[in-house]
């Protein structure tokens, strides 16, 4: 089995250093220096935020020991369990064992309940958490953006109106008693789609990554999943090489132009051919597919809600700015027609500023998704936070929150590269 | 309206540049633009008539706000909420614009009209190429011309306004400011249009760059025959290039001449203020002169002639009736004008 959750892990921080490279090897001087002190500033900024949970902890009220003793326990036994747990060490020899551990990939081990090492647990729960934020991300992103820019080009008519008090009306809903109410009209009276959890215990489904929408898709061999992912990440960009290939090494000539135009296209269809192909020796089990996307729906629909109102005003505010440059006069005083002008040039304006808001909103998209999984009993990281919080399982909330940070400060480090590789104005 | 592009004509039609002859390539014809405000329609530009001839570069001054650049986004009607053209005729090429659909108009944007903006610096889509640029324009006209034809094309137009072809992949933050005017000029010249309205065009060039850009903009109308707008409120610009002067008041026309008799026989007091208040490196020092009053607010605008409360020489009839733009004919010892004088003032014409 090639397909595990370690495997896609692998793979994704593959790609990531792929387009970085890539960036790197590409882009301008400036492009290229900014972001090499991008990656290199992250691990400080992740330093900074471990050792504000870490510090965090130590001065949360309540003695996690105490708490889940009976009253009355033998104070000697405390005393030991505490030497056990290293917690009657100076604070800076803590500060040393947490951040040592933390380098190795240990974070501790559990002190409530099962005592299992919690990155174990965390590797159990992240593809949960991933699941649930990923495709709610871009739900989020096709909606906002797309209602955003059509309101913009509606501005003040009567669709604007709507859209602008909708994102209004559904930003300013708190995010657990939009997903009570959806539960209660889709899931208790409607009966439509489950209420909580990611899929119901009595369908069979072997977990290989943990990520269940992936798992009940290949079945079997991971082989197809990742011809698949080489082909769509690796074989369709590289349709884009044919352009200059043709112009570089063949002579002027007509059809050496046919080809310029066509060869890519071939290549796409080629590639789609094959992914096509390569599907049809799936065995999905349709079964469970169709039961994790039930189970999905609602939590999706709940965490896409809860940041969307920000995207719609965003897209639309940018978009009415955008609309008003020189730059689309001077393209509709040149003939271009209005849709090409609005969805093409101000769009793609107006999608670089979104971009940093993307980084900007990831923390709160996962503070999003501890409420959501909460709302839906989703068992991601946020359950497991939120359980940790209850049983003062120190190690645990330590470990969640440090991982957390760490997943933040990534992706805001992606963001922040690709709105920089993106928008040509950008010089460091 | 045609799709067919009519042949650039001949030299000879050239040499009558100046002369009113022939027919006009477009007749503007009680054109009026209001701009909606809060405080009622504001008259931008107020029943206009103007013929514009082929090949000649046609200097439109004036005081800044007093509707130079209405007048010439309404040639192509680019006019944007909340201004509209509210009457007129804008006849180009034996076609009224004004009945075109709006599909139609698209097609003679950029193709046969085309504008160079005032800022060269925000007139270009930031994201995209100098090469996007000009492919797109030409693209979105002939759309049968292939992505490389058409690029083939951008190289050698750009190549002619002096910029190296390497420039084509940049980003238009990467040139300076010369550079890109000269691409907002390529973008106008890619379809080869018929005319082409410079609106304040070198505004943010400094002067040696203004100079090189202007003489680009003679070479290119002397090799195209294209008819140029020049609309500028520097009277310098004007002198040098221009073969026909119109100079606005408050929205409408108060005097047209050709460049010679415009600045050597000014006829309306206003022409005849604006003259003097330029400044002028040979003086000794001079106060410069400097009219009096203010350009009027258009929303509610003197009755008569617009100009009559700021005008030295003013007559009970200017308060009271707006004159006629008409031609007069020039006084004792002045020569003939090279093309028809037409003044917008009572001191010229008969009235009880
Ligand atoms: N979008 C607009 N809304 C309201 N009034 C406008 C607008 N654009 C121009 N105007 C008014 O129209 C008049 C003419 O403006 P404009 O054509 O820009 O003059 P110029 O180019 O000669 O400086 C001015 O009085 C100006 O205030
Ligand atoms: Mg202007």
């Amino acid at each position: 089995m090639i397909l595990t959750f370690q495997s896609l892990c692998i793979g994704s921080f593959g790609l990531i250093g792929l387009f970085l490279l890539y960036a790197i090897a590409k882009g301008s001087p400036s492009l290229r220096s900014f972001i090499i002190t991008r990656v290199l500033l992250t691990v400080p900024m992740v330093w900074i935020l471990v050792t504000v949970v870490f510090l965090f902890m130590r001065v949360l009220p309540g003695d996690p020991i105490k708490s889940r003793m009976k009253p009355g326990t033998d104070p000697t036994k405390i005393a030991r369990i505490r030497e056990q747990l290293g917690l009657d060490d100076p604070i800076y020899v803590q500060y040393v064992n947490y951040l040592t551990g933390m380098v190795r990939g240990d974070l501790g081990v559990s002190i409530v309940g099962e005592e299992r090492p919690v990155a174990e647990q965390i590797a159990e729960r992240l593809p949960a958490t991933i699941e649930l934020v990923i495709p709610s991300a871009l739900l989020m992103l096709i909606f906002g953006i797309s209602s955003g820019a059509y309101a913009a080009n509606k501005h003040k008519k009567p669709p604007d109106v709507v859209i602008r008090l909708g994102a209004v009306f559904i930003y300013s809903i708190p995010i657990f008693w939009m997903g009570l109410m959806l539960q209660l009209v889709f899931s208790r009276r409607l009966g439509w789609l489950p209420v909580a959890g990611r899929i119901s215990p009595d369908i069979p489904l072997d977990r290989h990554t943990n990520i269940l929408l992936i798992d009940s898709v290949f079945t079997d061999q991971g082989v197809q999943a990742v011809l698949v992912f080489l082909l769509v990440f690796v074989g369709l960009p590289l349709s884009r090489i044919w352009g200059g290939v043709v112009r570089r090494y063949l002579p002027d000539h007509p059809s050496s132009e046919w080809l310029e135009v066509w060869a890519g296209r071939i290549h796409m269809v080629v590639i789609l051919a094959l992914v096509f192909l390569i599907s049809l020796t799936l065995r999905p089990n349709w079964t469970a597919l169709e039961n994790v996307l039930k189970h999905l729906v609602l939590p999706m629909v709940t965490l896409s809600l809860a940041l969307v109102g920000v995207f719609v005003r965003l897209t639309r505010a940018n978009m009415i700015e955008t609309l008003q440059e020189d730059y689309i006069i001077a393209a509709r005083a040149r003939g271009v027609p209005e849709r090409t002008v609005v969805y093409v040039h101000a769009l793609r304006n107006t999608f670089i500023p979104i971009l940093t808001l993307i980084g900007l909103q990831v923390a709160i998209l996962f503070a999003g998704a501890v409420l959501t999984e909460t709302t839906f009993s989703w068992p991601g990281m946020g359950l497991m936070l939120r359980d940790g919080i209850a049983l003062r399982d120190y190690p645990r909330v330590q470990g969640g929150v440090a991982a957390f940070a760490v997943l933040i400060a990534i992706t805001t480090m992606l963001m922040d590269i690709l709105y920089a590789f993106i928008d040509p104005r950008i010089r460091y | 309206m045609t799709a067919e592009h009519s042949e650039p004509t001949s030299v000879a039609h050239r040499s009558t540049r100046l002369g009113a002859q022939g027919e006009p390539l477009m007749r503007i014809r009680d054109l009026h633009v209001e701009y909606a405000t809060r405080r009622g329609p504001l008259s931008a530009v107020d029943n206009l008539s103007l013929d514009i001839y082929r090949g000649e570069i046609l200097g439109l001054v004036g005081e800044s706000g007093c509707g130079k650049s209405t007048l010439g986004k309404a040639l192509m009607r680019m006019i944007q909420p909340p201004g509209q053209i509210t009457r007129g005729q804008l006849i180009f090429d034996g076609v009224d614009l004004m009945t075109l659909p709006e599909t139609e108009m698209r097609k003679v944007r950029g193709a046969r009209i085309s504008m160079i903006f005032q800022d060269p610096m925000t007139s270009l889509n930031p994201v995209q190429r100098i090469d996007e640029h000009i492919i797109e324009a030409i693209r979105v006209h002939q759309p049968e011309i292939s992505r490389r034809e058409a690029r083939r094309r951008a190289v050698e137009l750009i190549e002619r306004l002096g910029i190296g072809a390497k420039r084509l992949e940049d980003y238009p933050h990467q040139l300076s400011g010369g550079m890109r005017q000269r691409v907002m000029i390529g973008l106008a010249l890619a379809l080869k249009a018929d005319i082409i309205i410079a609106d304040e065009a070198t505004t943010s060039l400094d002067v040696i760059v203004e100079a090189k850009f202007l003489d680009l903009l003679r070479e290119l109308r002397d090799e195209l025959n294209l008819t140029i707008i020049l609309i500028t409120h520097n009277i310098g610009i004007v002198a040098e290039l221009a073969d026909r002067v119109v100079v606005m008041y408050a929205g409408r026309v108060a005097e047209v001449a050709d460049v010679d008799t415009l600045f050597h026989y000014p006829k309306h007091p206003y022409t005849q203020g604006l003259l003097k208040s330029v400044p002028n490196i040979d003086l000794d020092g001079d106060e410069l002169y400097r009219m009096p009053g203010s350009p009027p607010n258009l929303i509610d605008p003197p009755g008569g002639c617009r100009f009559h409360p700021r005008c030295p020489q003013a007559k009970p009839i200017c308060a009271q009736r707006e004159p006629a733009l008409a031609a007069v004919s020039p006084a004792e010892g002045e020569p003939t004008p090279h093309s028809e004088h037409l003044v917008h003032c009572w001191l010229y014409q008969e009235h009880e």
